[in-house]
């Protein structure tokens, strides 16, 4: 009853017309205007914003009396009351903290991060303007417990409490409630396909488990970005950025940057905004040249396999070459006792060869909202495409060229509920792994065999012309390496093109994928039909559509469909306890069900208690799980040195190949010349092959393990954390200790099938091993490992000497794994024990003129990942701004470095090393 | 209050800019070794006592290559980590080997592999036996000493070379004409000292003669011993227990070695019993009348010694027709059943010769056939008749003409090894196996006794070879075989090491040492990388 009232009274509110103008100015209590700062009429989405004079003119259909709140970031709230049809109120706002500051992501509602129940880091339009960054989203790092894992110059990922690779596939990224990750990767590019940074109005990053109310995914973290809706922010705003790049590698190359929002309200019905961004740079070269673990440190090793040299990861032990070439009668029987049991690698190329290092983002979006009752109900159509280049490292490093990702939502919401629907699209277009082409650009000009039996043959030759094995080598090299393809001839042009023209990875190297998903979200808030408790429920549903044409997934015969669903409800109750204290229980539960797996329930507890509105400690517990990836249920590559399938139970018979089976096994065991294998036998039928390895090296079959890995299974985690909030005499802390247990870690590994008998039946499946018939599969499972993590952040915030903003935060992170138990289990935590941030600026030194400086300093740490595991040295680095406002322009020019130091560093292994960035901007109506 | 937050601020800065000092480094970490300790032998003053092994003889010669390769040079590299001394060598005057006496070449240059097979190389030696070298050396590798020769007065006398009397390796550096090999080496005081093959060249010669000489068991004089005879092994233990008994009389510790079944070198394994091929267009044709000619005679091998019946197959590889002297002479046998046969006649005719000539043709038969029999693979041929097989002995050729027959007859009853049996010279045949490996097992159990008697080290060489004639033997990346030129381990003249085998040698040694001495030069890394010694020497190498 009391519903239909209320919207009845709503619906003749916005069908009569205003009767009342309020306007006046708003300024900070040092009276400088404060433009963007909001302006609604309480208990409505009535409202507008101030100008950048800090002016504003609100025209109401109420009639007086109604109360007006100003409310702008960083300031505490001010709430008027309005008396006449035509007045005039001015508002003089006191500087607030940060925990005065509104977050939504927390509890799906808005909340001031203080009394927020879990940790949640923000990063507004203050932020925004002030930072150091070259760009809001690099801007990031700054936030307290935040790693940015520097991927290149494009594209970053962030990682939060650890266990994170480039490919973050536990961490979560919404821009206005669509998920960005890219269907064919799993994880979002950055924001290579993301926000303008005019229309960005807030970033709150949820670091820790957030499944309870996010579902799958939001694993370990989510990024929630919210852009500015054209009711409440219109007119035309851009910016743009020149300047340039700093590499030892790559000397110094010229960067840009520009945007453009550009929002109508065209009446209260209906408004709209169109976004557009072009950046354009060069990216960080990778020169990383030493030999992975395992191989050659240097160019002169015989086994080299140099991080950014590509092509030497084709290998081989020539003794075995020599066997071949003596079984062919291509040598004197025997004479392979002469050639030593050495791996010998190709010669590759380098990183710089095959790639030009473009980074490129072009993006634009358009959305059209509607409100049909000038209240709060919104219908909204938002479409995003972008393109760009970018260097991604996964397992090996891609080169992504012109990829392109489109997304289309339309959103039904008011204040107590949405519903939305989208779909997010991608096309690879022309990009490609550097280092299979490396690979396949040796075998487009010579094929393994040829060159390792040129390389064989030469070294007995040599060694019998009186060379000693080092002589013999470089001769052996030498010879192979007769007629390499040099870079910038045209016969290497022409075989590049030719090999990143292919998908087929044992020949080419292109990358070819058009997948989609389709979300849809629904939530109602039910705390305006109820006062003792205040309940939301909501329920997500997704379907994948995959579709890479055979090449990565196993869907040669049209694209892969599968999908999943979930359903939450969250309550929440504030209690009082007398006096100054109080208490907020939340309580939430998730219940998500994938078309492969069991549901699962992810409930989530939590507590807030506040005293005297300074000190707030929360609480909470919750567990999380993350589903595989679409690549770990249906990937069917052939990866070279394994075959990587994936594990969904569909999966298993579709990648079927046809092998031969060696004379010795015809002879030997009556087996037929060829059989047929699909890649679930590495699932059903398997030896692992670590103990295969140990087999070969000793001859001894009891060492053979049989491997048969479970099919994958949802990964687990259950987190509690404790943190406080509080200020104490203009200090705000914010601090949390957390603790993580990790359950089922979705991991792979490598077995071999042998071709005939069963695995472990002690006799047939041993011949089919030992006469090399047998395939190795990379497969997809869960390991048995116990892997917890804990850590604790404390971060501090104050003004000193007057008005300067002085921040720092220091952060501990570590994980608890017993390596020795599981030595070949990675968990590719990648994150220091210990970090540091300090941040120290002043918007506002004197008249219009601000400046802001951001330090970060990083641990050592050690780098887990495929593409190669080493050791990051610690780094710190030094970001700088100063910026002049001009209010006549509506204008904020900013002259910043970034890395001013020039201290290059690396957060991980394999990518180019970071260098420094100078720039110039200049800002157009952004507040 | 407010002061104490900014000392916060600055303690968490001061605080991690101090951390960031301690850079770290990212190269892999290589795995440590262990820190070489030398134990309990002094190696200041290292002498290397023995026969062609320690000398360096590689490729049928000794050259400065070889020398500078040879496993008591690389040995003493590694001492010098702990110690060692300088190691002085009589160096040859250049790398083709050989040797001259008053200029004529009384060793042959070394060989190479010109592609597919051993060659000797085209030049002349300039290394002069008589222009005596200042030593002291302390590599006294003497190639061709046996046991009894190390404390033999006057092998090193320069006046006996020409007669035979004395050893030229060791007369162009001995310190006097009457000195021994033994007393050279106590005259330098070694602190440790190595005693290698010996008692090798008491077998060897023997079974590179094709055992043409005598196994002198019982025999106690080995001044009586021809150049081929095997040593008796009471003679080879007094001899070895007065060498080992001499070096070590000072306090020195070292090693000696044992003796390897020397059957299982590529001298003796490379040439095949059978290596008559149908496919041969110079053999395969004349099958067919070979199998006629000695049907004849396997109508009386058939009675009287089956085993003796010689037949050479159309399809497949046949064996060689060899002489063994430990088959009954049957000659008067077969002369009596060839004159016998009635049919013997019409078959001399057939080679064109008057019927008259049938008791001489039987008597040649006879001769030639009396102790004559395909070889089997328990036969051993060695590496020289390689050169031999299937080519016409023009000494045969003129004996059988000088009884009448044509030249062509001749001609085609003198294909070695098809008409005419190998000599003994080329095939060591069980029995000699038999001498050489009874002697072998012999002189092993004396060293045994010996090694164990003075406390020494001993280097396993009989497993070592019997390892790398079998499986293979593995040493750094390389499993060496004992196959001829392709095997890594053994030199082109079958026998001796190559550069890299000697390296093999010399790690073999190290761990012999580690074992007995408590040192820990294998566990250390301190032992020779085999890949850096070649195997080969190329002919433009002088």
């Amino acid at each position: 009853m009391k519903t239909i009232l209320k919207i009845m009274m709503l619906l003749s509110v916005a069908l009569t017309y205003a009767q009342t103008t309020v306007k006046g100015h708003v300024t900070d209590a040092t009276g400088q205007p404060l433009p963007g700062a909001n302006v609604i009429i309480v208990g409505t989405s009535t409202g507008t914003v101030t100008d950048f004079d800090g002016n504003y003119i609100l025209n109401a259909s109420q009639k007086p009396p109604f109360s007006i709140q100003v409310s702008s970031v960083g300031f505490e709230t001010i709430t008027k009351q309005v008396t006449a049809t035509t007045q005039t109120l001015d508002f003089k706002l006191n500087e607030g903290t940060s925990l005065d500051e509104v977050v939504i992501s927390a509890s799906r509602t808005p909340e001031r991060v203080f009394e927020s129940p879990v940790t949640v880091e923000r990063f507004g339009l203050k932020e925004i303007n002030n930072t150091a960054s070259a760009g809001f989203y690099d801007g990031l790092e700054n936030l307290k417990g935040v790693d940015v894992n520097m991927n290149s110059l494009t594209f970053k990922s962030i990682n939060t409490r650890g266990f994170a690779t480039f490919a973050n596939t536990r961490f979560m990224q919404l821009v206005d409630g669509m998920d960005n990750a890219a269907p064919a990767l799993n994880f979002p590019i950055g924001n290579l396909v993301g926000m303008n940074e005019t229309d960005v109005l807030s970033v709150e990053i949820l670091p820790g488990a957030a499944s309870a109310l996010y579902g799958a995914n939001a694993f370990n973290g989510i990024l929630f970005m919210r852009s500015k809706n054209p009711f409440d922010f219109q007119g035309i705003s851009g910016y743009h950025k020149q300047g340039f790049t700093s590499q030892d590698a790559a000397g110094d190359n010229t960067y840009r940057d520009s945007g453009l929002r550009m929002a109508y309200k065209f009446s209260d019905y209906f408004a709209a905004k169109v976004n557009f961004g072009w950046l354009k740079g060069t990216d960080w070269t990778a020169n990383n040249y030493r030999g992975k673990p395992g191989t050659g440190a240097t160019r002169a090793s015989l086994d080299y396999d140099g991080y950014n040299i590509y092509g030497d990861e084709v290998s081989t032990n020539i003794n075995g070459v020599a066997q071949t070439l003596e079984k062919m009668g291509l040598i004197p029987a025997g004479a392979s006792a002469i050639v030593p049991s050495v791996v010998v690698s190709r010669t590759g190329y380098e990183e710089r060869d095959l790639t030009n290092y473009n980074a490129e983002s072009i993006k634009a979006d358009w959305g059209l909202y509607l409100r049909p009752w000038a209240n709060d109900f919104e219908i909204q159509y938002v479409g995003k495409i972008g393109t760009g280049s970018t260097i991604y490292q996964g397992t090996n490093r891609y080169n992504i060229n012109g990829f392109t990702q489109q997304q289309h939502k339309i959103e039904l919401k008011n204040n107590n509920f949405f519903l939305r629907g989208y779909v997010v699209a991608d096309k690879a277009g022309d990009s490609y792994d550097m280092v299979f082409t490396g690979i396949n650009v040796n075998r487009t000009w010579k094929p393994d065999a040829t060159w390792f039996g040129e390389y064989a043959g030469t070294y007995l030759q040599s060694t019998l012309g009186g060379a000693t094995d080092a002589q013999a080598h470089a001769l052996a090299r030498q010879t192979a390496e007769t007629g390499r393809l040099i870079p910038g001839t045209p016969e290497f042009k022409s075989a590049f093109n030719t090999v990143i023209g292919n998908p087929d990875l044992a020949q080419g190297s292109q990358f070819r994928d058009a997948s989609k998903y389709y979300h849809a979200d629904a939530n109602y808030n039910f705390s305006h039909l109820w006062n003792v408790i205040d309940i939301q429920v909501g329920g997500s549903y997704r379907q994948y559509n995959l579709n890479s044409f055979g090449t990565i997934y196993t869907d040669f015969d049209g694209p892969i469909d599968y999908s999943e669903y979930g359903a939450y409800t969250q309550l929440q109750k504030e209690l009082s306890l007398g006096g100054d204290m109080k208490v907020k229980l939340t309580g939430s539960l998730r219940y998500d069900k994938s078309e492969f797996f069991e549901g699962f329930l992810s409930p989530r507890l939590s507590a807030g208690w506040t005293v005297n509105q300074s000190h707030n400690i929360r609480a909470s517990v919750q567990t999380g799980f993350r589903n595989p990836t679409t690549q770990d249920l249906f990937i069917g590559l052939d990866a070279g040195r394994a075959i990587l399938v994936g594990s969904a139970p569909s999966n298993l018979d579709r990648y079927v190949r046809t092998y031969a089976i060696s004379t010795a096994g015809q002879i030997g065991f009556g087996q037929p010349a060829t059989i047929t294998q699909t890649g679930g036998a590495g699932y059903t039928n398997s030896y692992l092959a670590s103990s295969v390895q140990a087999f070969a090296a000793t001859g001894n079959p009891a060492l053979l393990e049989v491997g048969n890995p479970d099919l994958v299974q949802p990964e687990k985690i259950t987190s509690a954390e404790i943190g406080y909030r509080g200020k104490v005499n203009k200090v705000v802390f914010d601090m949390s200790v957390y603790y993580n247990k990790y359950k089922d870690f979705i991991s792979s590994e490598v077995v071999i099938a042998p071709f005939y008998g069963t695995a472990g039946d002690g006799g047939l499946s041993i011949m089919a091993i030992a006469n090399g018939d047998y395939k190795a599969y990379s497969l997809y499972t869960n390991s048995q490992a116990d892997v917890n993590s804990y850590g604790g952040s404390i971060g501090l915030e104050t003004k000193v000497f007057g008005n300067f903003d002085l921040g720092g935060s220091y952060t501990y992170t570590k994980q608890d794994f017993d390596q020795a138990a599981f030595p070949d289990f990675k968990t590719s935590f990648n994150t220091p024990l210990h970090k540091a941030k300090v941040n120290f600026g002043n918007t506002d030194l004197f008249k219009n003129f601000g400046f802001n400086a951001a330090w970060r300093w990083s641990d050592k740490y050690f780098w887990q990942a495929t593409f190669g595991d080493g050791h990051i040295p610690a780094y710190h680095t030094l970001d700088a701004q100063l910026n002049l406002t001009v209010p006549s322009l509506k204008s904020i020019f900013k002259v910043g470095a970034t890395n001013v130091l020039g201290e290059e560093y690396f957060t991980a292994i394999g990518t180019g090393s970071i260098g420094s960035m100078y720039y110039v901007s200049w800002t157009i109506n952004n507040f | 209050m407010k002061n104490i937050k900014y000392l916060l601020l600055s303690a968490l800065l001061v605080v991690f800019t101090a951390c960031s000092d301690d850079e770290y480094d990212h190269t892999p970490d290589a795995e440590a070794l262990p820190e070489l300790t030398a134990g309990s032998a002094n190696f200041s003053k290292y002498v290397a006592v023995g026969a062609s092994f320690t000398a360096g003889y590689a490729d049928g010669a000794v050259f400065i290559a070889s020398q500078t390769n040879s496993f008591p040079n690389i040995l003493n590299q590694q001492f010098t980590t702990v110690g060692g001394g300088s190691f002085t060598q009589p160096l040859k005057k250049d790398n083709i080997g050989g040797l001259l006496f008053s200029g004529n070449v009384i060793a042959n240059p070394r060989l190479f592999f010109n592609g597919t097979g051993p060659q000797l190389l085209a030049a002349t030696p300039t290394t002069e036996v008589s222009n005596i070298l200042t030593g002291p050396f302390n590599n006294l590798g003497v190639p061709g000493a046996k046991s009894f020769h190390f404390v033999a007065p006057g092998y090193g006398n320069v006046a006996g070379v020409p007669v035979g009397k004395a050893n030229p390796y060791f007369a162009r550096m001995a310190s006097s004409a009457n000195t021994t090999i033994i007393a050279d080496a106590l005259a330098q005081n070694p602190t440790f000292f190595t005693l290698s093959e010996v008692g090798g060249n008491d077998v060897l010669a023997y079974a590179t003669s094709g055992g043409t000489g005598v196994y002198q068991v019982g025999n106690m004089d080995p001044a009586t011993y021809g150049g081929n005879d095997i040593t008796d092994p009471t003679v080879f233990a007094a001899a070895f227990q007065a060498s080992v008994g001499a070096l070590t009389s000072k306090g020195a510790k070292g090693v000696v070695t044992n003796v390897p079944y020397i059957t299982n070198l590529p001298h003796f394994t490379t040439v095949p019993y059978n290596p008559l091929s149908p496919a041969n267009p110079s053999f395969g044709p004349q099958i067919p009348m070979l199998n006629t000619i000695f049907g004849a005679l396997n109508q009386i091998f058939e009675a009287i010694d089956p085993s003796r019946v010689i037949v050479f197959s159309q399809t497949a590889a046949s064996a060689v027709v060899i002489y063994d002297e430990d088959l009954i002479n049957i000659a008067p046998q077969i002369a009596g059943a060839l004159n016998a046969s009635p049919t013997f006649p019409a078959f001399v005719a057939q080679f064109g010769l008057p019927a008259q000539a049938a008791p001489i043709v039987a008597g040649l038969l006879a001769n030639t056939y009396g102790q004559a029999r395909q070889a089997t693979k328990n036969d051993l041929l060695v590496l020289p008749s390689s050169t031999v097989i299937g080519t016409v002995n023009m000494s045969s050729v003129k004996s059988l003409m000088g009884q009448g027959l044509s030249q062509e007859l001749a001609g085609q009853f003198s294909v070695e090894g098809v008409t005419l049996p190998l000599a003994d010279k080329w095939v060591l045949t069980p029995q000699e196996q038999l001498n050489v490996k009874t002697a072998t097992d012999l002189y092993n159990q004396s060293i045994a006794a010996v090694a164990n008697q003075y406390d020494l080290a001993i280097v396993d060489f009989k497993s070592i070879l019997q390892t790398a004639s079998t499986t293979g033997y593995t040493d750094g990346k390389f499993k060496f075989t004992t196959k001829l030129v392709t095997g890594g381990l053994v030199s082109l003249d079958g026998i001796h090491l190559t550069s890299r085998g000697y390296a093999v040698m010399a790690n073999a040694f190290l761990k012999a040492i580690d074992a007995k001495y408590g040192s820990n030069f294998v566990a250390a890394g301190v032992k020779a990388d085999v890949g850096n010694y070649p195997t080969n020497y190329s002919a433009t190498f002088r």
